[in-house]
């Protein structure tokens, strides 16, 4: 098998109130995930909040309990671990989150905020892994100088770098980007995307890239996912996506985008006015069965309340769950 | 081309400012370095006792019992002719080693306790809680009492009731914290890491926790100071005879009538000691708690106040769109200036910000964190954040200058005549008000409407913002919104007086992408029926694209760019909007290469660099650059806008 990591009909939930202890309601986060990520390969993976993008991540890292379905790293099943992670799995997998204020200890210095990875993976005498440690800020391009500072020293983009160094500090082979740059200033976004490109080409890691924020995910992925409520609605080949969108929320969304260009803005606007006055607000209420974007829909007709649509193949390189194309 | 490679390292840190740690601030107060200082002392006098004290403690002198302070006998004698003086001594040892002993086993178990119930969470805590609940429901006295019926009498046992007592004061506050701090990214972070759970509990969490147990052992050895004293007292405790503060008080009782002075010193010792602890932890929470460096401190969050009388005539500008113009609007900001004070001089956050806001049109300010496009929005209310002060420039509103006016005047124009909505609407709710009554209660009050009437015109707002069921949900609060919806009802609440001006300050941030869309075009909508003026504060480019007519981009405190939203976005005339315009990716732009960067970082107010405030990042600076400040000409804050052909974004 060539992908490194292949998510299967993954699906998570969570207890809906009343506390875990009284066995209440559940409240499902991620349904029927199917995605795959290549070697060297970045995947993005879109949505709005609530979508379960960033639970997806975390069930990659085991954050999160897969209540259905498998998650495959080189052909090894992770959602069969059991209750503690192989250290080796730890290793090849790691996460950047949204916020490096809260994702960096802020009692520690970043010397050993870094230094406690290295350790805990590559057992060696300090002086090998104050070297180490040097190496992986000038890989994240800081200065050694900066292992003596806390976090609340640095600024938002030097804090994100000494978050990805914590992140490249065991040698992974995935890293799992959740908004990395969403907290960031434009000038400081395009650094960090930039970093995070120039060590995929070094190191060959691939990413799985969580972003709210279409134009950053579509800079860095070849291939991405849309995500609505839980569900994977539309994937495929990114510039195909993005140019000729087939789900209607992914039409929707990509309307909402709003470009830089004045010029465009009228169109724009007008494009949105037109989906929404499209859309049937009353399609009853959600349930489980049926399609997630139903109420929102432009197109949505009475089978849409009966039965999720399933994955199908539009074209080559694009998969659509809408019944318009079932 | 520029690129991070070269920038990152050169970047210095010089400007950054170091945490000052909480020892550092305990240390500047002198209320608490009094306290430290004296609290050494006690401790130094119970440690070295035998050299300090003048008599042994249990030196019995019948022949001089119950003797008043004499030369050789400073604090006189008890009924045993014990040297009282040598006793409170002594005493300090059992006194303050008993309540040291007690609070430091109680904050080891403790926290132990707190701390994995906390990280188990699920069916360890709910039980472990109520217990809990069940022991801090008893008295902690009537605690002792049982536990000393059960152990015994005597200081050992003591030690350990007002161990268990304080234990679970402990136990909350561990759980607490760790119930808070399990939800922050890097105990994830730890956790991907591959550290095993004991290192992220104690090697992690623990050392955040650090601040609230510092303040609850200070006031804890209080506490079990005055309990222990309190058994002794009652003769629980220490044993009569024992040189110890609670059990001297108690002897001294029954010779009350006899030499009243003898509870004097005793007593003294215990009310000062426990004093000290008290001011010590007081000040310690005032510190953990309290606001940090008034630089950093951020505005509080102020509601979007609403309604008043209709707005009479309207003073419409139609001046030409002319960037130099600072007049002619329904809003005239003109040289606005704010300094902060910083060490000896000012840090000017703004800087001679000018422009104008015609009736019906929407103005964006567009730059990055720090640029003072926020507080732009709260000079013109009056609502700069202390100690921050406007030291210039003025700002007209319907021939009244808001700069000069006093907080009675500001308060008439605030949300009738000039609304502010803000990026998280839930800051500017109440959370125990229903929506409803946040809308109804401003509508009574400013158009003097009828409960009912107010209603329905409440009513009426939130169904135009596209609230559904508008009638029904007057009744929910504001947590029953989700941000969108929320969004929608501070947009109804600022609309109530249909203002002349609304300042929209990052309005759709924190919201989806569809729905962002959605709330600007309603108040692009809005706009046009009621001609309002709008002031857009964002940091997003694609948001002043889609809304604003005009566009003034902020750097360091200045607008160093200003024209038509088209000019300046298709052409612009200044290096740094270029350049934050092509450090934007576009979602019309394929699967690319690397983005273009500003290398560096926005200088600190309280360290700007000569002449022009961008030379140190822009690629185009020559020598002129940084010589001297550059004025804002013809619409731009560049000395090379003409000769540079900037175009082609």
């Amino acid at each position: 098998m060539s992908n490194l990591l292949d998510v299967q009909d993954l699906t998570i939930d969570y207890p809906a109130g009343g506390g875990a202890m009284w066995g209440g309601k559940r409240f499902v986060a991620v349904r029927e995930a199917s995605f795959s990520i290549g070697q060297g390969e970045t995947f993005g993976l879109v949505g709005e909040s609530g979508s379960g993008k960033t639970t997806i991540g975390r069930a990659i890292l085991r954050l999160e309990k897969a209540a259905a379905g498998q998650i495959f790293f080189e052909g090894r099943s992770v959602t069969d671990f059991g209750r503690t992670t192989p250290l080796s799995y730890r290793r090849d997998v790691q996460i950047v989150f949204q916020d490096p204020s809260s994702s960096l200890n802020p009692r520690h210095r970043v010397g050993k905020i870094l230094d406690q990875v290295i350790a805990r993976h590559e057992p060696r005498p300090a002086k090998d892994r104050v070297r180490l440690r040097d190496e992986l800020l000038e890989k994240v391009q800081l200065a050694p100088y900066h292992a003596t500072r806390f976090p609340a020293e640095l600024s938002g983009g030097q804090k994100q770098r000494v978050a990805i160094a914590h992140a490249l500090a065991s040698k992974p082979r995935l890293v799992v980007c959740d908004e990395a740059v969403s907290a960031l200033d434009v000038s400081t976004q395009g650094q960090i995307l930039n970093l995070l490109r120039e060590l995929q080409d070094k190191l060959g890691i691939s990413y799985l890239f969580i972003s709210h924020d279409l134009s950053v995910v579509r800079h860095m992925s070849r291939r991405i996912a849309v995500m609505y409520l839980g569900r994977i609605v539309e994937t495929g080949d990114a510039n195909a996506v993005y140019t000729d969108p087939q789900h209607p929320y992914t039409k929707m969304l990509l309307a909402s985008v709003l470009l830089p260009h004045p010029g465009e803005r009228d169109r724009k606007r007008q494009e949105r006015l037109q989906l929404r006055a499209q859309a049937n607000a009353s399609t009853g209420s959600l349930s489980a069965t049926g399609c997630p974007f139903r109420s929102r829909c432009p197109s949505a007709h009475s089978r849409c309340a009966e039965t999720m649509p399933p994955m199908v193949a539009v074209g080559t390189q694009r998969k659509v769950a809408c019944h318009l194309y079932s | 081309m520029t690129s991070s490679q070269s920038a990152a390292p050169q970047m210095t840190d010089l400007d950054a400012t170091r945490a000052s740690t909480w020892t550092d601030q305990l240390l500047r107060r002198p209320a608490s370095l009094f306290c430290l200082a004296a609290l050494a002392l006690l401790a130094g006098t119970a440690i070295f006792a035998p050299l300090v004290a003048p008599y042994h403690p249990e030196a019995v002198d019948t022949l001089r019992r119950l003797q008043g302070p004499s030369i050789d006998h400073w604090l006189g004698t008890d009924s045993l002719g014990r040297d009282v003086l040598s006793r409170v001594i002594y005493g300090a040892r059992v006194s303050l080693g008993a309540a040291v002993v007690s609070v430091t086993l109680a904050a080891v178990a403790g926290t132990s306790i707190g701390l994995l119930i906390g990280y188990l969470g699920g069916w360890w805590d709910s039980v472990a809680m109520r217990v809990v609940d069940a022991l801090q429901s008893i008295p902690a006295l009537v605690f002792a009492f049982a536990i000393i019926a059960l152990v015994g009498k005597g200081i050992v046992p003591t030690t350990l009731a007002v161990a268990v007592i304080f234990a679970i004061a402990y136990i909350r506050i561990a759980r607490g914290v760790m119930l808070r701090e399990r939800q922050r990214r890097y105990v994830d972070a730890a956790t991907a890491a591959g550290l095993p759970t004991p290192r992220i509990i104690f090697g992690e969490i623990l050392p955040n926790m650090v601040g609230p147990l510092v303040v609850e052992t200070a006031i804890l050895l209080g506490s079990a100071q005055l309990i222990i004293a309190m058994l002794s007292f009652l003769g629980l405790g220490v044993d009569a005879d024992a040189a110890d503060w609670g059990s001297m008080l108690n002897d001294a009782r029954i010779y009350q009538g006899v030499h009243p002075f003898l509870s004097i010193p005793s007593g003294l010792a215990i009310t000062f000691s426990v004093l000290l602890f008290n001011v010590l932890g007081d000040d310690l929470r005032d510190i953990l708690t309290g606001t940090q460096r008034p630089a950093a401190g951020r505005r509080a969050p102020q509601g979007a106040v609403a309604l008043s009388a209709p707005a009479a005539a309207d003073a419409s500008c139609g001046v030409a769109k002319d960037e130099g113009s600072q007049t002619g609007g329904i809003l005239d900001v003109s040289g606005l200036t704010i300094e902060f004070p910083v060490g000896n001089n000012g840090a000017r956050v703004l800087d001679g910000v000018s422009f104008s806001l015609c009736a019906g049109e929407t103005f964006g300010l567009v730059g990055e964190s720090g640029s003072g496009k926020s507080q732009t929005a709260l000079a013109i209310l009056g609502l700069t954040p202390k100690p921050g002060m406007v030291t210039a420039g003025s700002v007209h509103f319907e021939g009244r200058n808001l700069a000069t006016a006093g907080e009675h005047d500001l308060r008439r124009v605030r949300g009738k005549e000039i609304a502010m909505i803000f990026q998280d609407p839930m800051a500017a709710f109440s959370p125990v008000h229903t929506i409803g009554d946040q809308v109804i209660v401003p509508l009574q009050a400013h158009a003097k409407l009828s409960r009912a009437a107010a209603r329905d015109r409440a009513a009426d707002l939130l169904d135009r913002v596209g609230v559904p069921n508008a009638r029904r949900r007057l009744d929910d609060y504001p947590h029953q919104f989700s941000g969108g919806m929320a969004q929608r009802a501070m947009i109804a609440m600022a609309l109530t007086c249909e203002p002349k001006v609304l300042l929209a300050d990052e309005p759709t941030t924190a919201l989806d992408v569809t729905i962002q869309a959605q709330v600007l075009d309603l108040l692009h909508e809005l706009q046009q029926e009621m001609e309002m003026a709008i002031l857009l504060i964002t940091h997003d480019l694609g948001v002043v694209a889609a809304t604003c007519d005009r566009v003034g981009v902020m750097y360091s405190g200045q607008i160093v760019e200003t024209g038509n939203m088209s000019d300046v976005f298709d052409t612009p005339r200044h290096p740094y909007t270029r350049a934050l315009m092509e450090a934007t990716p576009h979602s019309s732009s394929a699967f690319g290469g690397r983005l273009p960067t500003i290398d560096g970082r926005v200088p600190p107010p309280w360290n700007l660099p000569q002449g022009c405030r961008f030379h140190p990042r822009c690629r185009f600076a020559i020598k002129a650059c940084t010589v001297a400040p550059v004025p804002l000409m013809d619409g731009s804050r560049c000395l090379r806008a003409g000769e540079l052909l900037m175009a082609e974004v």
